[in-house]
């Protein structure tokens, strides 16, 4: 599963000469409450490309976990399409082809780590007849090694939200949706956690899709950052993030991070 | 992430055995505690009834009633078994029944909508009070008991089980969906655990009341059972008889909760409820 190449190398030809992963066509979505219906999402037109790191962001109830929740095919549009390398989300569903990493980590408390990273290969022995990686290299990868047998808990939060991102990891898939993941943990050990996810994306070269309220959080980790405003839900820009890979924490004191804060702050006050 | 909590997860993990030893130890101060506040409490009893020079036949010494066990127990444990059968018997199809009737409308909102109106008429009804009207349908034997005991098991596991299943973490849910889980797989392998804490909260519960409801049963009629004792002992005026039997009831129904509290402490080792020692 570790395809490593030049982190460097790779971000710069992202968004440029490569193919679309994830294609995004007009897509709405209603819900119909006792109170009405409310429009969470208005015709949101993106494409992503393959190996691209994209952050969405904006206020609370713009429509961004509807989003994510679409295309992992949790929820149905009420119009418009997604397509994942030319497939709808529920048969790259059914493909595993992709991986949820949700706001908790919503692990099974009664099973140990292993047991909680090895689940969903209990839940599709098809795909766990042809797995590409071993548990092992899946906890090295996210730094568990030595805590195999602990049970949920026995870590921190810190530690179970990357037991939930190896869980996310284990089909191998393509994709990688990530709805807030860092949202229910401290500050400190959030800054810590952008730093790993992105050695963890870097060496595993997946396409992320990731959801957060967090403007620093959302720099540092992306190619792309998806601006979005509430009631409707709509895209309102685009932005993208041409700071230098692989990043380091001193990307954040730096000018042209500071300019991308700032810009992203005005966007985000109307 | 903090490499001091790092640290002691490691150790926690590493330290088995030793963890085993504080296990027992703590359970051997568990059982001192209980023991001592038992005598205790059997020496409160004797000195209040010597004290207030109590009459025999209103409420016995405590070395009366156990002198009285020692030489029935035998004939006692023997009645007793009777007792535990139909208990036993009617809190298995009890609690059997709430279990599968739980999975069914945790499953399916339209069978909770059809039967759970009726399992709440079923509750209203006080079952203890129609024991005389089954053993006259049905006669001396144990299953007037066995249908009193399921019967008054029934609900509090049904509604329990419900409960738990509906508690599994909705994230938990969205992740089964993600990776294509059938609702079977979400259930056996996600809310049936999360039911857990919840079922055995409501079993604890259960097997006291299928006691009650088996020994209510046999107030009324029936050949055997420490309920017919407590009655025919009651008609005689036989204090010491009457203490010992209830004495030995409350017995087995310590001994009983420990071992409940014992499957409880195995099975949920990873439930809060569990962690933190909180009191059963």
């Amino acid at each position: 599963m570790q395809h490593i190449k030049n982190p460097v190398a790779q971000s710069a030809s992202a968004f440029h000469n490569t193919r679309e992963h994830v294609v995004i066509d007009k897509v709405s979505k209603r819900f119909d409450l006792r109170t009405g219906s409310v429009e969470a999402l208005r015709e949101a037109s993106v494409t992503i490309a393959e190996h691209e790191f994209v952050t969405l962001i904006g206020p609370s109830g713009c429509g961004k976990s509807t989003l994510l929740r679409i295309i992992g095919g949790l929820i149905e549009p009420t119009s418009g399409t997604i397509q994942i390398r030319g497939n709808s989300p529920s048969e790259a569903q059914r493909a595993k082809d992709m991986g949820f990493v949700f706001q908790s980590p919503a692990l099974l408390p009664w099973r140990t780590v292993v047991g909680n990273i090895e689940l969903p290969f209990e839940l599709n022995r098809a795909a766990a007849a042809k797995r590409l990686c071993s548990t092992e290299e899946i906890l090295e990868l996210v730094g568990l090694a030595s805590f195999a047998k602990a049970h949920p808990y026995q870590l921190s939060g810190g530690m179970q939200q990357r037991v939930a991102i190896a869980r996310a990891l284990i089909f191998d898939p393509s994709l990688m949706l990530m709805d807030e993941p860092f949202g229910a943990l401290d500050e400190i050990t959030r800054d810590g956690m952008r730093y790993e996810l992105l050695r963890i994306w870097s060496q595993s070269k997946k396409t992320v899709l990731f959801v957060t309220h967090s403007i620093p959080e959302a720099i540092v980790l992306s190619d792309r950052v998806i601006v979005m405003s509430p009631r409707p839900g709509e895209i309102r820009e685009v932005i993208d993030i041409k700071l230098p890979r692989p990043r380091n924490e001193e990307i954040e004191s730096s000018a042209e991070f500071v300019r991308y804060a700032d810009h992203l702050r005005k966007l985000l006050r109307h | 992430m903090s490499g001091a909590q790092m640290a002691s997860a490691g150790t926690q993990v590493a330290a088995g055995p030793m963890k085993l030893i504080l296990g027992a130890l703590r359970a051997v101060q568990n059982l001192l505690g209980l023991v001592g506040g038992l005598i205790a409490l059997l020496i409160l009893w004797e000195v209040l009834v010597r004290v207030t020079e109590t009459p025999t036949f209103i409420f016995p010494s405590a070395s009366q009633t156990i002198e009285r066990l020692q030489e029935q127990i035998w004939s006692y444990l023997y009645e007793i078994s009777w007792t535990f059968a139909a208990a036993g018997i009617g809190l298995v199809i009890g609690s059997g029944v709430g279990i599968i009737g739980a999975v069914l409308m945790a499953q399916w909102r339209v069978v909770e909508k059809s039967l759970f109106p009726l399992a709440v008429f079923l509750k209203l009804v006080p079952f203890i009070a129609i024991a005389p009207l089954l053993v006259v349908w049905i006669g001396y034997n144990l299953w007037p008991k066995i249908i009193i005991a399921a019967l008054i098991t029934f609900f509090p596991v049904l509604v329990n089980a419900i409960a738990g299943l509906r508690a599994a973490d909705p994230l938990a849910v969205e992740f089964f969906q993600s990776v294509g889980a059938s609702k079977v797989e979400i259930m056996t392998r996600l809310r049936w655990h999360s039911s857990l804490p919840y079922l055995y909260a409501a079993l604890k519960l259960a097997v006291n009341l299928s006691l009650v409801g088996a020994i209510a049963g046999e107030y009324y009629g029936a050949e055997h059972g420490i309920g017919k004792v407590i009655e025919e002992t009651a008609l005689r005026l036989d204090m010491r008889g009457m203490f010992a039997a209830i004495l030995m009831l409350a017995a087995v129904g310590v001994t009983l909760t420990l071992i409940t509290n014992a499957i409880e402490r195995r099975a949920l080792y990873w439930h809060e409820s569990v962690r933190s020692g909180a009191p059963q």
